[in-house]
Formats: structure tokens, sequence, C-alpha cells
């Protein structure tokens, strides 16, 4: 058993803290008009789909009162969508439609209304009422996504997405991000989401935590987290290392849902993705960043830094290796 | 007195002088007797015997003095009731303090019965009721303790024809069977008299004359009637005063009769003698036509009651025998005995609320005093300790005047004391010394006011206790000292017991002992600044107390200022324990501004003000959620409740007296409603349990702020060293540049420390 000291100076070597990164990666490295950018999620989609990456298609956005009407056609065209505010933050606001029944809606928590209810929301949304900072948004109406079969399995209550962590633009670090019942459907490990690290060359789950501590069953229906593996995982951390060529943020998180029939889209980027990355992984960040030479970084390929970030962490894996 | 019957007997035994007369009337007399006068007082409960004490004792005409002075005597009222049943009551006039006489202290002793008084306007009536059946007999004691004054009423130039009572006067014109105002005879002597009159003066002395000189005193009876005087031509003392009111009356002034007691040293007394008040303008001038005196009184007239009312009303069940012991004594015997105010005087001990606070005011005041002592508390001082000063106060000579009261808040404490300073600006501009004492560095603001108000205060000598860092005192202490150009500033920069600040006053008072000599008996060690400590000082110095004497003297309040100065350390301390510990806040500002907020209300007011706002405001503001109104009119509606909580707040502040709460106002409202907002839209993002916990959070680092600037005197500090606001920029650039981990992130990730490792490889 490892004393006090030695765990607090094991802390302090490897763990990045919120001191490191604001000062170091977030003000050095993400210029402000770019975080202006990924905080809008319609002109995000918009720059990611440029670039060619899988995105949930956008059935339409609505900036101003008088698009409402062409809402109510669109709403019309789809059975199932998203409603969502373009700036909302923490999924308030969010609208999930997920069949009809008669000429009702019926939303993914079992609720039915009516398409003028739908309308109302777009114009609450459109009125900044679930804007946090800015008083006027857009709403964005989006195909809704449906859980992959494997991850679906581990959440019962919502959409799992994952994290993957891009630094210098090479993917350094990843974890599932599984909803509960305790986190009301929603992904956010503050909400009580549960926070599966993956080991970055296999996609494997290595390491889970759920209220920053260990566990190894999914809280709601006891699923052991040690079995699951990412689907299409070389293509997400392509996603991910293609996406810092899309958006040249230095230090960002994309939020990546696997669709059962699209396969994966970026759900969001995040220009100030969280630390507790690190705990879901049970391990820190700096040993990493140690070994990521931003120059050595720059001139290559997007799965050219793939690789970089697989061989940075087998080569920390090796060492810290008894 | 055992029997009525043998009552003026007893009494006409007893004394050489006039006989006094004593009549027992039946309760049906006594109603007809006093109905008049009795218009304005209610009937006593069960009225049985009445006893009227008023006799004659009469008197030469006396010139006004040409010195006033002011004898003190002690008078013992005892009435002996042999037997008494349960439930038997003796009701007795009691003296009152006024312009005139002044009731010292008074003393009470009846076994056996309960006592309570009732002040009836003007008068004070003392109630005993027996407790218990009691056969042996006992005794009612009231002695009073009084210090009388010569009088001299300025009779107020009125025209005769420009008298017109007032409604509230007019019962003063009513006529009474012993005063008959309505008797032909009386209207047409009074008539007669004054018909050369043309002022009031004239008139009532042309009134005073016939009454005084023309009716020959004799003994007569108490209840001697005006018309009957007039009639025989003389009257005894109280007979002439019915007369004098009966006519004065008549002719439209009006008038009221005084009963009381001329006091002789050493003697027995119980016939009460009686004068007249005539009501002019808004005086109450006193006419003695038995004694004759004219718009003045004599030292040894002591007043017990107004109206024409017997002194004692009692049970007819029980017989009693009463009398005044009158002794002349010493003024320092008189202030010297443990005083059990009056009300009147208790009025005047307790002093006004101060913004919800009960200040208090013990005051000594002596003949000739070679010196006054001004003293300012902001602490409860006991009564023993109070007693103690008032005590060596009078033996030493010395005026002394003590305000204290109890403080919330520090920003309060500096508001009160320099309110107190202002409303008692006359006794302080009088004072040889000022004596300021808090707890804390309070006292050093506290005669700003003086400033303020540009007194200059020559010789005055100025002592101020509280707890602060010497070299704070010289700056602070250096802008009163400039401002006031006091004779010396003496500066006690720890926290002293007010006894030992006053004995070290005293002494250098009484016996030119240098107060530093004085003090270190009590383990004091004062820093005395004169002008050459502030020609001492540096040039930098030098100006900022320039800066803050302009300021003062421009009437910015340098609490104000202070709550400035602070702001940038607050902020600093935010930025320490952000980024070194790691508590996570709503934004920097929030706590910054409630931290300024919790200055001002003292923190367990101001926690409690931020809760049940916080509280209160989440909840509106999840009712708004449904309203789904924009961003802009929510914070407009939160505000709105926010102002309306801090007006009730107010409301309850002021219905119960709690200070803090009624300067709620400055509570920043702004700030408060966006902690509401913050909290609403935290709780979306990260639940329920993460907004409290930010909630918590900002709160706990206002709390801490408060905490280190109210313990360490940092306000007081950075007035005196503004340039110490640029070691706090240093803190946030050094902070700015720190990238180590923060305490609580060694906590969360701590896990990640232990040995167990990852499921797999």
């Amino acid at each position: 058993m490892a004393t006090l000291s030695e765990k607090v100076r094991r802390i302090r070597r490897e763990v990045l803290g919120l001191n490191r990164r604001n000062q170091q990666f977030m003000a050095h490295l993400n210029p402000a008009p770019l975080v202006a950018l990924v905080d809008h999620k319609a002109r995000t989609k918009d720059v990611l789909a440029e670039h060619g990456l899988p995105v949930p298609e956008t059935l339409g956005r609505y900036a101003h009162q008088r698009d409402l009407p062409r809402l109510t056609r669109n709403v019309d065209q789809h059975n199932d969508f998203v409603l969502k505010p373009a700036r909302g933050a923490g999924g308030e606001g969010v609208m999930v439609i997920a069949g009809r029944s008669n000429d009702r809606l019926v939303k993914a928590s079992g609720a039915s209304l009516h398409v003028r209810d739908v309308v109302s929301h777009a114009a609450d949304i459109i009125a900044g009422a679930f804007s946090l900072s800015q008083s006027r948004d857009e709403a964005l109406l989006e195909r809704r996504l449906v859980a992959d079969r494997v991850l679906g399995a581990f959440s019962p209550g919502g959409i799992p997405d994952v994290r993957v962590v891009v630094i210098h633009g090479v993917p350094i670090m990843a974890m599932l991000r599984l909803p509960t019942v305790a986190s009301d459907g929603r992904a956010n490990l503050h909400m009580g989401g549960v926070g599966v690290g993956i080991d970055l060359p296999t996609g494997r789950a290595v390491y889970a935590v759920w209220r920053d501590q260990e566990i190894a069953l999914h809280p709601d229906n006891q699923q052991p987290l040690a079995s699951i593996r990412i689907p299409f995982w070389s293509d997400i951390l392509l996603m991910a290392s293609r996406s810092a060529d899309a958006i040249a943020l230095g230090y960002f998180g994309i939020d990546v849902v696997i669709d059962a029939r699209l396969g994966p889209a970026i759900l969001e980027v995040n220009a100030r993705p969280g630390l507790s990355i690190q705990l879901a992984n049970h391990r820190g960040l700096r040993p990493l960043l140690a070994r990521l030479n931003p120059q050595s970084a720059a001139g290559l390929s997007p799965a050219a830094r793939v690789s970089l970030g697989i061989e940075i962490v087998e080569a920390t894996e090796r060492e810290t290796a008894p | 007195m055992t029997d009525p019957s043998l009552a003026p007997a007893s009494a006409s035994k007893r004394s050489s002088r006039p006989a006094a007369a004593l009549k027992l009337l039946t309760l049906l007399a006594a109603l007809l007797g006093a109905a008049a006068a009795l218009a304005q007082v209610d009937p006593p409960p069960t009225a049985g015997v009445e006893v009227f004490t008023g006799a004659g004792e009469g008197a030469a005409p006396h010139d006004k003095p040409a010195k006033l002075t002011t004898t003190y005597w002690r008078v013992e009222l005892s009435v002996k009731v042999p037997k008494s049943q349960p439930g038997a009551h003796v009701q007795m006039l009691l003296p009152l303090s006024d312009d005139h006489q002044e009731i010292v202290s008074r003393r009470l002793d009846a076994d056996g019965f309960r006592y309570h008084d009732e002040l009836v306007p003007p008068n004070l009536l003392g109630i005993w009721t027996v407790a218990a059946a009691d056969r042996i007999g006992t005794q009612i004691d009231y002695d009073v303790n009084v210090a009388i004054h010569d009088t001299v009423v300025e009779i107020p130039k009125v025209a005769l024809a420009d008298l017109k009572p007032s409604d509230e006067e007019r019962i003063f014109l009513q006529a009474s069977p012993l005063v008959q105002t309505q008797d032909p005879d009386i209207r047409r002597k009074a008539r007669e008299l004054i018909q050369d009159a043309h002022t009031v003066e004239e008139a009532i002395w042309a009134l005073f004359q016939q009454t005084a000189a023309f009716v020959r005193a004799v003994p007569g009876e108490a209840k001697e009637d005006a018309a009957a005087v007039l009639r025989k031509g003389s009257g005894s003392n109280t007979g002439k005063a019915r007369l004098l009111t009966a006519m004065m009356r008549s002719v439209g002034i009006p008038a009221r009769l005084v009963g009381g007691l001329k006091l002789e040293d050493s003697t027995k007394k119980r016939a009460t003698i009686a004068w007249v008040e005539a009501r002019i303008g808004t005086a109450w001038v006193p006419f003695d036509p038995g004694g004759g005196y004219f718009g003045w009184l004599p030292t040894q007239y002591l007043a017990l009651y107004r109206q024409d009312l017997p002194l004692i009303v009692h049970s007819a069940s029980i017989n009693l025998e009463y009398d005044f012991l009158v002794h002349r004594i010493r003024r320092d015997t008189a202030v010297g005995a443990a005083p059990e105010p009056t009300p009147a005087a208790k009025q005047r001990a307790a002093a006004a609320p101060v913004a919800g606070q009960l200040v208090r005011t013990t005051s000594s005041y002596v003949e000739r005093p070679v010196a006054s002592v001004v003293m300012i508390a902001d602490e409860d001082v006991s009564d023993e300790v109070a007693e103690r000063i008032l005590a060596e106060a009078r033996e030493a000579e010395i005026n002394v005047v003590l305000l204290h009261a109890p403080f919330e808040s520090r920003y309060f404490r500096e508001q009160y004391l320099q309110r107190l300073v202002s409303n008692n600006l006359a006794l302080i501009r009088g004072a040889h010394v000022l004596l300021v004492t808090t707890h804390d560095d309070a006292s050093l603001y506290a005669l700003l006011t003086l400033g303020e108000k540009e007194m200059q205060l020559g010789d005055m000598r100025i002592v101020i206790a509280g707890k602060y860092p010497d070299s704070v005192g010289r700056v602070l202490g250096a802008v009163l000292y400039r401002m006031v150009d006091a004779g010396e500033v003496a500066l006690v920069n720890k926290p002293a017991r007010l006894l030992g600040l006053w004995e070290m006053v005293r002494a250098n008072v009484i016996n030119g002992v240098p107060m530093a000599e004085e003090a270190r008996k009590w383990n004091i060690t004062p820093t005395v600044l004169d002008q050459r400590v502030y020609e001492d000082l540096g040039w930098w110095r030098k100006l900022v107390i320039g800066a803050w004497s302009r300021a003062v003297r421009a009437q910015v309040p340098l609490q104000a200022l202070n709550l400035i100065l602070v702001l940038p350390v607050i902020a600093a301390i935010i930025v320490i324990v952000r980024t070194l510990i790691g508590i996570e806040t709503f934004g920097t500002f929030s706590p910054v501004i409630v931290a300024l907020a919790f200055l001002t209300t003292g923190l367990q007011w101001g926690l409690a003000i931020f809760a049940v706002i916080v509280s209160i405001g989440a909840a509106v503001r999840l009712l708004l959620q449904r309203a789904r109104l924009h961003l802009v009119a929510r914070l407009g509606i939160l505000i709105a409740v926010v102002a309306a909580i801090m007006a009730g707040l107010t409301v309850v502040g002021a219905s119960f007296g709690i200070g803090p709460l009624m300067n709620v106002s400055i509570f920043p409202m702004v700030i408060m409603s966006n902690v509401i907002e913050n909290f609403t839209s935290s709780r979306a993002q990260f639940g329920t349990r993460e907004a409290v916990r930010l909630t918590f959070n900002t709160m706990l680092l206002a709390a801490i702020c408060y905490v280190a600037i109210e313990t360490t005197g940092l306000q007081s500090l950075l007035l005196s060293f503004p340039e110490l606001l640029i070691g706090a920029i240093l803190i946030d650039v050094g902070l700015g540049k720190w990238r180590g981990l923060r305490l609580l992130e060694y906590r969360r990730f701590l896990g990640l420390a232990e040995k167990s490792d990852r499921w797999q490889r």
C-alpha cells in the first residue's frame, strides 16, 4: 500500500489539473473565435460536414419565429427526430420524438404530444428560453440517433457517447459515457453518468467510474462493464483526428454517438473537455503529454496522428507497467 | 389616625403651626366634591376614603431670587396601616420630576402590600394593595431623594385679549364645587380687579395681589372653597389658591391647583400646601398667593400633584396614619443613594434606540464639575462597572456620560458610533476628555464625524481604544488629530477594559498624572499622538492622511472607501482559494460581492439573508421555468423577487428591532439575482447536487473572505497603507501563472494513485 505522500507525488506527476489545463492548453491552443464556433452546434456541424465528417443529419434550422411554418412542414415529413437549441448546454431543452401514434407524436419518454407543441417548443428555443448566456438562439431539427445494439445494451436510459480527447491533433485518451437513471438519460458524469475508460489501441473498456468511484457493473442493469468493446473503434479514432483538421483547436474533445443505422457520428465538439476522463481511465494525462511533441505531430496525416497517439499510449503503458 | 372623627384633633395637637385640617369624606361626598377636578383622571378603582391635606401656611410676597440655588432633600412618607384585609388598598399621589424638581432616587418598602404605580398625567399614582390579612399592623414607606431648584418661569408676554385657550385647555376653565368660577361675586370681583390690565401678567398680578395681600391668612380647613374665602376675606393657603384659581378661570385664564409640601429640615409634616399654575402660551407659570411667590417657586417647594385632588384615597375598611419626614441632605448623599429610578427618570436613562439597537446612557452630573468626560463603548457595560465609574466621578466632581450599546456587525458599529457621536455633539463639545472604546478598530472611525462637522476641539484629550496595529492607529489617529485639532490623541491599541481606561482618564484629569503612567497600572500602554509624531511620518503617509481628511471633510464616509479598497483584496483571496484550493463557485464576482455584503450585515445575518434569498429566489425561478421567458425578462423578475424579499426582511427587522435586517438593502440585489440564475442554470446542466454545492461554495468563500478581513483588521490596514493593493495585484499575477494541482484535485484523483489498477491490458 502506497503511503499518502507517494500517492500525492504520483498524482502531481501524472494528473493534469484545471490550472495547467486552462493555461497551458485552453489559453494557448484554443483561439476564442474557434471556441465560439464549437459552442454553436449547428455551425460546428456545418464545418465538420464540409470536411466529410459524419454528423447527425440536419433536417432544418430555425433562427426566427417566421421560420416556424417551415418547421411544421418538416416535422410532418419525419417519424422520429430531435429538436434542440443550437447553443444549449447540458442537454437542456432537447426534445426527442421517437415515433407517431395516430396524429400525435410520441416522445422517447413515452409521452405523446401534438405538432403544435413541438412548434411552441421551437419558439421557446428561439426566444432563448434554454440559452444560458445568450438571449437569442436557434432551433435545430436533427435526425434522431438510435443507440447501436452493442452499446445500447449498457444504457437503458439514453444514448451513450464516446468522448475522445484530441491534443495537437492527436487522439490521446478516450472514454465511453453511459447515461443512467440517475443522470436522467444524459451522458454527463456530473449528472451521474458512468465513465468507462477505453484502451486507445484496442477500444476495450479498461476501467469505469461512477460518481468518481470505481465500479465494475452498470448501476442500472448490472451489466459487466469490462466486457465492453467499442464498435467502429478505428473509425472513431480517425474521425477524432480528422476533426482537428476541420476545427483547428489544439485541445478539444469530440463526442461520438454510434447510430444503429448510420454508424458513428460526431454529436458535439467540446473546447473545454473535463478532466474526469483521467479518473475513468485510471491514468493521468501528463505522462502522455510529455511524449507528445507538437512539432512532430504537425506535419502528419490524420491516420498517422492516430498511430502516434496509439504509440504514445503503448509506450507510456510499457513504462508504467510493473 | 385610627378613627376619622379624631383626625382634626390629633392633627392640631401635633403642630403649633396653623393646624393641618383633615377631613374625611364619604364616597358620595368625594364624587361630588372632586367631580370637576377628576374630569381628567380616571376614578379610583374602588375609591373609599379620601384624605384632603391642604391647609394654610401664610407668608408675605417674595422678590424673585437673584441667585438660583438647588437644595437636596430626603422626604420619607410613611403610612401606618394598623389592620388590613386582603384587597384593601391605599392610593397616594407621588412626586414626579419636572423642571423644578428632580427625583434622584426612590425607595419602596411595604411588607404585605403589592405595589404598582400608574402614570395618570400629569400625576403619578402609587397604589398599594393588601396582599394578606394582617392583624398586627404594618407600614408603607415611600422615600425619595430629591433635588429642587429655585425655579423662575418667564411669564410670556401675551395681551389679555389674545389669550385664547385651546380646546384641551378649556377644562382648566371649568367650575367645581370648591372653585366656583361661576359664582357672581367671584366673577364681579375678578372683572373689577383686571379692568386696567392689558397683558395676562398684569391681570394675574391684580388677582394675585388681591388673594395674597388682602385675604388674611388664617388656619383653615382643607376643603375651604373659593367663594367662602372671598366672602370672609380670610383663608388658608389652599383656600387662597382656590380663590385665585377661580378668579383666573372666571376671566378666561386657564389655571390649576398644585398640591405640595413646603420642606423644612428635620420636620415631620402632614399638611400640604397648594399653589396655582396658570397656562400662559405653552408655559405653566406658578403663582403662590399663600406663600407670596409670583412667577417663581422657591427651592423648598416640593410639588406632589396637580389638580384639586385628595392626596390619599384608601379603602374604607382600613384606617391609616401618615406623615412626611423631611431632611435636608447633602448633594452627594442624595445622588449616592442606590437609585431606583422613578418612571420619568428611567426614560431618560434608557435613551433612544439607534436603528434598532438600544443605546444605554448612564450619566452623573455634579454642581461644579472640575472636568467632564464622555465615554462611548460598543459593548454592554455591566451595571457594576457603570456604578463604580459614576460613583468615582461624583467623588472627584467630574461630570461623566457613558454611552454604550452592543452591535452586530463592524460596519454598523461604525455607523452607530458615528450616529451616537453626532447625536451627542453638544455633550462632546463640552467634554475635557473623550474616550471611545471598541473591541475592534471601529473606534478609530467613530470620531471622524467630528471632523466632518469641522469641529475644532482645542485642548480636548481623546482616547481611542480598540484592536488595531500600532501603525494603523498612527495613520487613522493622525487623520482625526489633524481634522479636529485635538489637544492630544491617545491610542490604546488593544481592547482594554473600560474600567482601566476610566481610571487612566480620571487620574489624568484629577491629579494631572500622565495617562501613560496610570495606564501602566492597568496593563495598558497608550501611544500619544501629537504634532511631533505627525511630523515624523513620511511624505507618502502624510499624503494619504491628507487625502482621507479631505474625503471626510467632504462627507465621504470612510466605510465606503474601506469597502472599495478591500474589494481587490477579496478578489485576490478568491483567486487564492480557487486556484490553490480549488473551491468552485459561481464565477469570481459573486463571492466578492457577497463577501462585501457580509461585511455590512455581519456574518450570521449575512448567511441567513443569503440562504433565504437564494432559496426563495430559486423556488420562484423554477416556477418561472415553465413560463419559458427570455433571459433578460427572467432576471428582471428575479430582481423584483429579490427586492420584495429584501423589503420584507427590512420590515421584519424593523418589527423585531434587528439592525442588520433593517439595512438589508445594502445586500447587492443584482448579484443575488445572478446567483439565483446561476443556481438554476447549473442545476439544469449539472443537477441539483452540483448546483447546491456551488451555491454553498459561493457562500463559504464569501464567509472565508469575511473572516479573513474582519479578524485581521484588513480594512483599516488598507486605508492606512493603500500601497498594499500592489501586493494583491502581485498575488493575482503569481497565481495566474500557477499551474500546479489544486488541493481538492488531489482528493478527487486520489483513486488514481491507489494500487488497484485497470481491469485488463
